[in-house]
């Protein structure tokens, strides 16, 4: 639950999501779910010319199992403050 | 999702499939239910994208990569530079 906690901190922040069939969606996070499915809102497709045909969305729903990496805003992690989070919580699955 | 209902909705799939439709429902695990729903095939090289009538669908979520809502404007004054266009991936997660 640690990362959909952490992903809940970064809605209104624009993030690229890059999914596993290589297409990648720049966008406003609108919401995150327990499965990690993404709303973005003021979508823009990253690699417009490659795939025009995907450029007239609006906003749209990322489902979780496809994406593969998120690209985050530097300046809204906290990287210290996660590295102790993920520690307490493997502490925590441990015991 | 809710917003997103009685929408024209465009839902790429997990193997590279790009549908139009407008989603009347959808569940838990993003199963979802179009109708008027078209298949949106693009050949590359070519200057458009051939749309194929498909009627109702449902299309189980596990397939689904992502649904978008889309910008009726935008799409009907779509340009495509055939240098540069591609198909969409289909996703090998077996």
């Amino acid at each position: 639950m640690l990362f959909f906690s952490f992903f809940k901190t970064l809605v209104d922040k624009e993030v690229i999501v890059e999914l596993k069939n290589e297409v990648s969606l720049k966008g406003t996070l609108h919401s995150v779910d327990q499965y990690l499915n993404i709303k973005l809102n003021n979508v823009e497709i990253v690699d417009e010319q490659k795939y025009p045909y995907l450029g007239c969305l609006k906003n749209c729903f990322i489902r979780g199992s496809t994406v593969r990496y998120i690209q985050l805003p530097a300046a809204d992690v906290d990287t210290d403050v996660l590295q102790d989070a993920t520690r307490k919580e493997h502490q925590v699955n441990k015991k | 999702m809710d917003e997103l209902v009685n929408k024209t909705v465009s839902v790429v799939t997990s193997d590279g499939r790009n549908m139009m439709g407008i989603l009347q429902g959808f569940d838990q695990t993003s199963n979802i239910i179009l109708t008027q729903c078209t298949q949106n095939v693009y050949i590359p090289g070519q200057r458009e994208l051939e749309q194929i009538p498909l009627g109702s669908y449902i299309i189980r979520g596990t397939s689904v990569t992502f649904i978008g809502e889309v910008d009726q404007e935008k799409f009907l004054s779509l340009k495509i530079d055939p240098a540069l266009a591609v198909g969409i991936k289909s996703i090998n997660n077996r």
